[in-house]
């Protein structure tokens, strides 16, 4: 058994930690190194060896050669368990292309993550991409600002639903220029974790793995009119300035996730 | 007389519910146009149709002539193909109520749109929404001034809808009807009735009473954190939250219940929702064995009338 099956919070707490030992590492993030996961991988000190293998990359630390052995167990989210606040859930999800994403891998490099509940056939959708680009506007922004932001998409859709269609969301990416991997959720069980009810569906985790948003991406729900305020990217700049996010969460509008 | 006094006393409890409603849903839910502004000339003396399918809306009349002096009712009517549905102005996990912008005739005001009690609905991953099936007609109130006898009226409106079944399409249509103000005198039901009457009668039959403890069969007790609802002999009981602070905890299991009573905790999350609407306000659907009509009432609890 090279890791744990489900990347539980001792853990989750150890990245936490490191995280936070390395507290800079969000403004002045290195790609190559990243402090929690190396600290953790190769000294095994605080957290036994077998339990950092999901948070290592390849060629890191002691896990490597275990890793290589065999497939890393996805974590499993509880259903209902993301609160404003709190831990978000882990999981981990394949995307269009066949690569596998956890949320805590990322979060251990000290990123930003994004999660956009995603079906390209949604109205709510189609407005943020095609009559306005609200959605990679608000990539782009928080890119050029930040470069400790990944944006995860996500289709919660059902396997065999039209919506979750392999070939259907990858033209969509074509058609839409989309820059961030669409991962899809065919049994549902992260978006029911997030408690994902719609599409698009926003949530924000802090370089901790604090859930600091959920909602709306704006404040118009009308599939013609854009919003005057975007949630995200408010989240984001109070984030970064250290201030209480006004809008932690706010009602989500658009079409039921296709569960 | 008595069935027109009943159509007052609900114009004017809905039509604050309206407003409200309004305000708390952010965008344009119903705007009143200035009189006339955009009204087009030589309106068509047909009610407009809009698409897309598999649903779509008129704007109709009750009546054949409006009444002068007297509130009046236009319907936004739509029909949708078996097993679409649209969603009614509430709390609901997806989709989005039909809004219309309107486009009035000087001196008639339009008043906000009055929404027959829904149906719940159940959709996979336990999504769940307000909406209605088959047809909606939703009640549009329209006060006639007495000197406006004999003339006649075209009203608009930008209706903006979502239908869904499986899927959701936006439908956007620009409704328009023209119609004949009627002599003074003319009572309900001397006025010519029209195709819709029906469709009218369904949707009052459908649309909450002002909640008035002493003349309910239902009890309703409201606090800030809790709403606890007793329906003695009811077969089922059902909670429609309408405004963000009536918001309720697992709503899916505790909304509705065969028990002749429902606990619910509220639990508003959206401050900003809040902030523009903080009033506790839903429906209390009761059905009773034997009896063909549920009751159906509104209860509107501001925030600040109750205690910390």
């Amino acid at each position: 058994m090279c890791c744990v099956s489900h990347i539980g919070l001792p853990l989750v707490a150890g990245l936490a930690v490191a995280v936070g030992a390395f507290g800079l590492a969000s403004t002045q993030p290195e790609p190559t190194a990243q402090p929690a996961a190396s600290a953790c991988c190769s000294t095994g000190a605080a957290v036994a060896a077998a339990e950092c293998c999901g948070g290592c990359k390849t060629g890191e630390g002691e896990c490597t050669a275990e890793t290589a052995k065999g497939p890393v167990e996805d974590p499993v989210p509880e259903a209902g368990s993301a609160k404003i606040g709190e831990m978000a859930p882990d999981f981990a999800l394949i995307d269009l292309n066949g690569e596998r994403h956890q949320l805590s891998e990322y979060t251990a490099e000290g990123k930003i993550v994004v999660l956009e509940w995603f079906n390209p056939e949604c109205p709510f959708v189609v407005k943020q991409y095609e009559r306005f680009s609200t959605m990679p506007d608000t990539y782009n922004t928080l890119t050029e600002e930040h470069d400790n932001i990944v944006w995860l998409a996500i289709n919660s859709g059902r396997d065999g639903h039209a919506t979750a269609d392999h070939d259907f969301n990858a033209e969509a990416v074509e058609k839409w220029e989309i820059k961030y991997p669409v991962l899809m959720d065919p049994t549902g069980i992260v978006g029911q974790a997030y408690s994902a009810l719609r599409t698009p569906h926003m949530y924000v985790i802090a370089e901790d793995g604090t859930l600091i948003f959920a909602g709306a991406i704006d404040n118009n729900p009308s599939p013609r009119v854009a919003g005057d305020v975007n949630y995200v990217l408010q989240a984001v700049a109070q984030h970064f300035a250290g201030e209480t996010i006004t809008e932690p969460e706010v009602a989500a509008y658009g079409c039921g996730v296709k569960y | 007389m008595a069935v027109r006094h009943g159509m007052v006393t609900r114009g004017l409890a809905a039509s604050t519910l309206g407003s409200a409603l309004g305000s708390a849903l952010g965008s344009a839910l119903v705007s009143a146009l200035a009189s006339g502004a955009l009204a087009a000339p030589g309106a068509e003396a047909q009610p407009g149709r809009g698409r897309p399918e598999p649903s779509k809306v008129r704007l109709v009349a009750e009546g054949g002539s409006l009444r002068p002096g007297e509130m009046n009712y236009l319907g936004l009517l739509f029909e949708m193909d078996e097993g679409w549905h649209i969603y009614w102005a509430g709390v609901n996990d997806s989709g989005l109520a039909p809004s219309a912008a309107w486009t009035s005739p000087p001196g008639v005001e339009v008043g906000a749109i009055q929404w027959p009690a829904p149906h719940r609905y159940i959709a996979p991953g336990g999504i769940l929404d307000h909406i209605y099936e088959g047809s909606a007609l939703l009640l549009v109130p329209v006060y006639v001034p007495e000197d406006l006898v004999g003339q006649t009226l075209t009203f608009g409106a930008e209706v903006d809808w979502l239908v869904c079944k499986d899927s959701c399409i936006p439908g956007y249509a620009n409704v328009r009807l023209t119609v004949r103000v009627g002599e003074m005198g003319l009572t309900e039901g001397e006025a010519e009735a029209t195709e819709f009457a029906e469709a009218f009668e369904a949707a009052r039959s459908r649309l909450p009473d002002p909640y008035v403890e002493s003349d309910s069969l239902v009890k309703i007790r409201v606090t800030r954190g809790a709403v606890e609802i007793d329906a003695p002999g009811a077969r089922t009981v059902s909670y429609y939250p309408q405004s963000e602070a009536s918001r309720a905890e697992n709503l899916l299991q505790r909304g509705q219940s065969g028990e002749q009573r429902l606990r619910l905790t509220l639990s508003p999350f959206d401050r900003s929702a809040l902030a523009k609407d903080p009033v506790i306000r839903f429906v209390v659907e009761a059905e009773y064995p034997g009896e063909e009509s549920p009751v159906l009432v509104l209860v509107e609890r501001p925030l600040s009338e109750l205690g910390g």
